[in-house]
């Protein structure tokens, strides 16, 4: 008997190796898991913590390849999530698959995946572990690809919300289709044209099943008529003449009264250009964003930061040290306009300014206002439920400064051994504004911040690195004074003491130091790393969405490897 | 040779150029937009209340600095008065909006209106609320959360109340205003059998407390309101955060009582202003399954 079964399998197992000879697996995976502590100093108590001492977020990341196909999926742990994450995360499943299928002509994807039109004011989904968000759509993707310079796609599916199923029209549907055109590979005789143009168009709708909607406001319930596909279009263009580039996108959606602008009819418009320009030595690049009323989510009733079927891109500069982003830019979607500005420069070695190792300067400034916007009636104020809400002229700018940073950076070679990154900001932070508080309660932060960063190779594997940084400002928690020192030992180990102290708050019991031991271990593109401290109470951002992070204490494990 | 067809695309390739277009107009066609022309609402008039369904509770989790929690109090507010002995509203004043603020508007925002039922029920490991005001309609899932925002409590006020009824309740006081001693007592009559673990929490609510309010919406628009009424303020409880069991797969006819006894002497509340709010909920899901308000303290 068990001659004949293997006389049956011999083929069998061949044929399967057959099948999977030149297929290849990728994949990657990261847990990040934390021992929380009582520490009454910051406010967190045994009580505060209940019990739950230990929380972890992990995933593993796997994609299987074999010719034109391609298939992956995500396994996600939340036990329960880290204390700053949504609590609706707690869980463990699979909410990321897909397979796909692509040749030269066709691009298929069924299943989750990730998609973004243009720059994304229209439409965009991607995932972003450190925010935990995750606005993926699961349906169908089709790109086509006719001739070479013309691309079409077009998304049908629901977007990921947490682990709750899609059932019942509980989320919108959303389809969307983008057309996309390389004038210069399209037209033979624009192939080598020194001017490059791309042109660019998308349409998006999203269908909610709900008609009414009753809303108590004002002592009344108002039964709201609602629009049941709520679209969202535009174009763009992107110009390349040289060394300049010229990028610009234009979405206007129609009608879509959400809980984000408190339920008023206005049409949302976005215009977002971003101009620059490069040779060997010189950078710049201009940004300019005008956004108003632009929130686009799948599900109306919703004002976090999930089931966002667009992106309203930063323009702002994005700080990596500590007291740089301490007091981030959260992008508004009701309403803002904004530019800025960025100028790099590198002197050669040898040259003047250089000197024998070289130089760069690097200099930013953006600021971010409010619009102006107007009644739409005497009677109605602005923003009023069920009305327009308000009128604004196109590319209203309001007196109300949101957010402004200028700052230089200094990036100074020393030798062979020694570099040093030398920076200074000038912040002014909106804090009313951009963390929705109440107009004078915290008011407007100014605050200037140095920060140096040394680093010494003291041999060929072992550096030293430093960073000292300094927060000025009369306002919120007053001044901060940081330090990190960090060792290294190329290439697998390092440890890090880093401390923020928080001396000039007026508090004098929260004049506190917010203290971490870190140490890590590097093997191949495994790294494991473990931690020990404090950490302070604020917001992170990427690219202009933000999340709060409370103050906490604790040993923290991070793991993270890809093959 | 030189190719004089350089500007012309193959044969081929206008045919799928031409099937795109058509799919790409046939993509545009189906999704339509909906245009909503003025008047955009027309306001409800009233609803008749089915007292053969089960009543809602619907906690308001809110604080003094939160800009936005003084219209969710009034949507709260305007929801019991809908339907009225069917929806009663608790405000859980918690979380770091609740804190006293000493340095802004003194002394407005001084008071401490937070207790340790409501940090309870606020905190990690319970309901986890994370950001105010947010509602919970009889703790049940609503569209996979048991906490939301404003915009959803009537939805989940409607849809809750349209569930059976699994029991009749009773809550009945008697208040000495010479020792300040409360007597309560609270008749739970279970109306259909249950599966599982019952519990009965029984609260304390206080109305009509004034103090300082920060607001943002329009159309008061005042960085503070400095003399807010707050409503069905959450005082404490008299049996522990999460009550106590009362029974344990009840079938239909059951009925069981509990009384408890509070001293008012030791508090700076005001009795006539209190209340006693009774509820049942399965002690797993923690799923309220009924409701009941005593009248004020007299």
């Amino acid at each position: 008997m068990g001659t004949i079964s293997m006389l049956f399998l011999v083929p069998l197992v061949v044929k399967s190796q057959d099948f999977l000879k030149g297929s290849e697996v990728h994949g990657n995976m990261q847990a990040d898991a934390t021992y929380y502590l009582a520490d009454p100093k910051t406010g967190i108590t045994d009580s505060t913590l209940a019990g739950e001492l230990i929380r972890m977020n992990a995933f593993t990341e796997v994609n299987y390849s074999l010719g034109n196909f391609t298939a992956g999926l995500r396994f996600e742990a939340y036990l329960p999530p880290l204390v700053g994450y949504s609590a609706q995360y707690n869980g463990v499943g699979v909410p990321y698959w897909y397979v796909n299928y692509k040749n030269d002509f066709i691009d298929v994807t069924a299943g989750n995946f990730y998609e973004q039109f243009g720059y994304g004011m229209i439409f965009r989904t991607y995932q972003e572990w450190t925010l935990g968000y995750d606005n993926s759509l699961r349906g169908l993707r089709v790109k086509v690809t006719p001739v070479k310079g013309i691309t079409f796609k077009g998304v049908y599916g629901v977007q990921r919300y947490y682990w709750e199923p899609y059932k019942d029209y509980n989320r919108g549907i959303v389809k969307g289709f983008d057309a996309d055109f390389y004038l210069n590979d399209i037209f033979k005789s624009l192939n080598d044209a020194k001017v490059k143009l791309t042109l660019g168009g998308s349409f998006v709708s999203n269908y909610q099943r709900e008609t009414i909607k009753d809303i108590p406001s004002d002592g009344k319930i108002l039964a709201l008529k609602l629009p049941q596909n709520v679209s969202n279009y535009g174009g763009r263009f992107n110009l390349n003449i040289g060394d300049f580039n010229m990028f610009s996108e234009y979405a206007h959606i129609i009608n879509d009264p959400t809980a984000m602008n408190n339920y008023i009819y206005k049409n949302g418009d976005g215009l977002f250009t971003n101009l620059s320009y490069s040779k060997p030595g010189l950078g710049i690049s201009l940004m300019s964003k005008w956004i108003d009323n632009m929130s686009y989510k799948s599900d109306r009733a919703l004002t976090n930061n999930m089931l966002n079927i667009n992106y309203l891109p930063a323009i702002t500069k994005e700080h990596s040290y500590a007291l740089a982003s301490m007091y981030p830019y959260s992008t508004q979607p009701n309403g803002e306009a904004g530019i800025s500005g960025t100028v790099t420069l590198h002197f050669p070695k040898n040259s003047t300014l250089g000197g024998k190792t070289g130089l760069s300067v690097t200099g930013n400034f953006s600021q971010v206002n409010g619009l102006n916007k107007k009644q739409v009636s005497d009677t109605t104020y602005i923003g009023q439920i069920g009305t327009l809400g308000y009128s604004s002229g196109f590319w209203s700018v309001g007196d109300v400064v949101y957010f402004q940073d200028a700052n230089l950076e200094v990036n100074k070679k020393f030798g062979k051994k020694w570099k040093g990154i030398f920076t200074y900001l000038y912040q002014t932070y909106n804090k009313d504004v951009i963390e929705a508080h109440a107009p004078g309660d915290y008011g407007t932060i100014y605050s200037q911040i140095g920060i140096a960063d040394i680093e010494w190779k003291i041999t060929k594997k072992h550096t030293l690195r430093w960073e000292v940084q300094g927060l000025w400002t009369k306002q919120d928690k007053g001044n901060w004074a940081a330090a990190l020192v960090e060792f290294t030992i190329s290439p697998s180990w390092f440890v890090s003491v880093v401390d923020q102290f928080n001396y000039g708050n007026s508090v004098a019991s929260q004049q506190l130091n917010y203290y971490t031991l870190g140490a890590g271990y590097n093997y191949n593109s495994t790294r494991i790393s473990v931690s020990y401290g404090r950490q302070r109470e604020g917001i992170i951002c990427v690219g202009g969405v933000c999340r709060y992070v409370p103050a906490t204490n604790g040993l923290t494990l991070t793991f993270s490897s890809s093959f | 040779m030189a190719d004089n067809s350089n500007d012309k695309l193959s044969g081929n390739m206008k045919t799928n150029l031409k099937m795109a277009v058509l799919l790409l107009f046939g993509a545009v066609i189906l999704q339509s937009c909906t245009k909503v022309d003025e008047p955009y609402y027309t306001v409800k008039s009233s609803v008749n209340v089915d007292t053969t369904k089960r009543s809602v509770l619907l906690e308001d989790y809110t604080g003094h600095q939160c800009v936005n929690c003084a219209p969710a109090a009034k949507i709260a507010n305007t929801i019991q008065a809908y339907y009225p002995g069917q929806v009663f509203v608790i405000a859980i004043h918690a979380g770091s909006f609740a804190r006293p603020n000493p340095v802004s508007y003194p002394p407005y925002l001084l008071p401490d209106y937070r207790c340790t039922t409501g940090n309870d029920w606020n905190g990690f490991s319970s309901f986890n609320i994370d950001a105010y005001p947010k509602g919970m309609v009889n703790r049940r899932p609503y569209k996979g959360s048991t906490s939301f925002g404003t915009s959803e409590w009537n939805q989940a006020v409607q849809e809750a109340i349209a569930l059976p009824k699994v029991a009749v309740m009773t809550v009945n006081n008697s208040f000495n205003s010479q020792t300040k001693l409360l007597n309560s007592k609270v008749d739970v009559k279970f109306l259909t059998s249950y599966s599982g673990m019952v519990n009965l929490t029984v609260c304390i609510l206080e109305d009509s407390i004034y103090g300082g309010q920060l607001n943002i919406i329009p159309p008061d628009s005042t960085p503070i309101i400095k003399n807010f009424r707050f409503m069905h303020m959450l005082r404490g409880s008299l049996n522990g955060s999460f009550g106590e069991e009362i029974a344990v797969n009840p079938s239909s006819g059951l009925l069981a009582t509990r009384s408890f006894t509070f001293d008012f002497s030791a508090q700076s509340w005001v009795p006539e202003h209190c209340s006693v709010i009774a509820f049942i909920s399965d002690a797993e899901t923690k799923e309220v399954l009924h409701v009941a308000k005593s009248a004020d303290l007299r």
